[in-house]
């Protein structure tokens, strides 16, 4: 018998479990009004666990600072980036995107008048909860805001 | 006893054993999961469990046969008939001279049920199941009647009304002769009664025929829906009943004698006294054992058996009979 083992195991049954409850403790009986609660501040969620330094999360994209050089298409090895030709911008679709970063490490950015240094359009956010029912969501792609108001 | 009173308590017994079983179930999972530092499900899960797959679809194969769908009623049939011989901190509903060879057939008739519905339903991984079922069945047997059988044969030496009958346990207990000789013997039968409720359960090592990752749940490979919920539910009374026999052998004393209960609440008290027991007992026999230990292969399983808890038992045994007829005195 592997008793060393077995004090082992009672040793732990006696300590606090490992586990970090997220989002809550128990399974709500009702998802939705759960969500009410907790925008109302009565149900306090227990955070995920936090991510390190350097995460790449979601791709945040900022169009203003984009001057379209087509780099993160050339080197995006997973063809997540699609070029608009009319705006000379382009869009990303979260779906397709591997999460490398390679884009990032690329862009050049756009230096505005009376800044030092240029800074990239692209940059990985800390968000990973990009769970969705569409893969072509609102959520999920990232684009100008005109390339949305003239639906191209 | 009326027949009436007989069918009323047998149905009563019937609904506080599934109750009992299944919340079990619950605080088992639950110590296991705490034991590997998880948090574990609630401890009503077992039921939740059981009506999620009551309100299941039930997915017959095409080349199942007729028993397919009768051999989980009929499992759950005999854990309820079963359990009119069971030991439950009183006398069984239906003890009689020699009833204990009724309790040992349909203990085994649960399993033989078990595998007849899985060889009916036509899967390879579910025969593979059932052949080790079948040789596991054949093994666990042999010691744990031959211990039965010296333990109630020696109470009978003491003058019962009922020899062989599983109500003895509560006239005269085996610690109460106490001579060295009989205590140690005991003491030995306890372990096999203990390693043999594991096997009864299929549990730690001998989790053989249900072996998730290697066979596919074994005999229950092909089961669903409400036919899976009567065999969970029917082998959870069994866990209930074998784990009853351990205790009704072993640690028969009731409480509700020093509290001068008489009636029906000492029954009441009694029972509820066994039940606790029972945990104790599975918690040692299956809680503990099934997470501190893996799998083992059949042929080990069977070695094991045959080869170190059958000679257990034989020296528990002698040691006992040694002791009655006063070959050394």
């Amino acid at each position: 018998m592997p008793t060393k083992a077995m004090f082992l195991m009672i040793k732990q049954m006696l300590q606090r479990p490992f586990t970090n409850p997220f989002p809550v403790k128990h399974a709500p009986k009702d998802v939705t009004s759960l969500v009410e609660k907790i925008q109302k501040g009565e149900v306090k969620i227990y955070p995920p666990v936090p991510v390190p330094e350097g995460f790449r999360g979601k791709l945040h994209y900022d169009p203003e600072r984009c001057i379209g050089c087509r780099l993160c298409i050339t080197v995006c090895p997973a063809n997540a980036m699609e070029w608009i030709p009319e705006l000379r911008k382009i869009r990303h679709y979260v779906s397709r995107c591997m999460f490398c970063a390679l884009c990032v490490d690329v862009c050049p950015g756009k230096k505005f008048p009376g800044e030092e240094k240029a800074v990239k359009a692209l940059s990985m956010s800390e968000e990973f909860l990009i769970a969705d029912y569409d893969k072509y969501s609102d959520n999920l792609i990232e684009e100008p805001p005109e390339a949305k108001e003239k639906g191209i | 006893m009326n027949i009436v009173y007989l069918t009323l308590g047998l149905i009563a017994i019937y609904l506080y054993v599934s109750a009992a079983s299944l919340l079990w179930e619950g605080v088992d999972r639950k110590l296991v999961a705490r034991m590997q530092r998880r948090m574990g499900p609630p401890i009503l899960q077992p039921f939740y469990d059981f009506l999620k797959l009551v309100s299941k679809e039930s997915i017959i194969p095409r080349d199942a046969n007729k028993f397919f769908e009768i051999a989980p009623v009929l499992a759950l049939a005999s854990s309820i008939a079963l359990l009119a011989y069971t030991p439950l901190g009183f006398e069984p509903l239906l003890a009689t001279k020699g009833d204990v060879i009724v309790f040992i057939y349909l203990l085994a008739l649960i399993a033989f049920v078990r595998v007849m519905g899985a060889v009916s339903s036509g899967s390879p991984y579910a025969q593979i199941g059932a052949q080790r079922e079948i040789i596991m069945l054949a093994s666990r047997e042999v010691p744990m009647m031959l211990g039965l059988f010296a333990i109630l044969w020696r109470l009978s030496k003491l003058g019962v009304e009922k020899p062989f009958s599983l109500g003895t346990f509560y006239q005269y207990n085996i610690w109460e002769i106490g001579t060295p000789l009989t205590v140690f013997g005991t003491f030995v039968l306890f372990i096999v009664f203990l390693l043999w409720l594991a096997s009864e359960i299929e549990v730690g090592y001998f989790n053989i025929p249900e072996a998730e990752t290697e066979v596919a749940e074994g005999p229950m490979a092909e089961y669903s829906g409400r036919h899976l919920a009567l065999f969970k539910l029917s082998s959870a009374l069994k866990e209930f009943a074998s784990a009853s026999l351990v205790v009704a052998i072993f640690f028969p004393w009731g409480i509700s004698g020093y509290l001068g209960l008489t009636g029906i609440g000492a029954v009441v008290l009694d029972l509820l006294f066994h039940t606790l027991k029972v945990f104790i007992v599975l918690f040692v026999s299956m809680s503990v054992f099934r997470a501190i230990t893996g799998r083992l292969r059949i042929t080990q399983a069977v070695g094991m058996f045959w080869g170190r808890i059958l000679p257990m038992s034989f020296i528990g045994v002698l040691l006992i009979v040694i002791d009655v007829l006063g070959v050394i005195a």
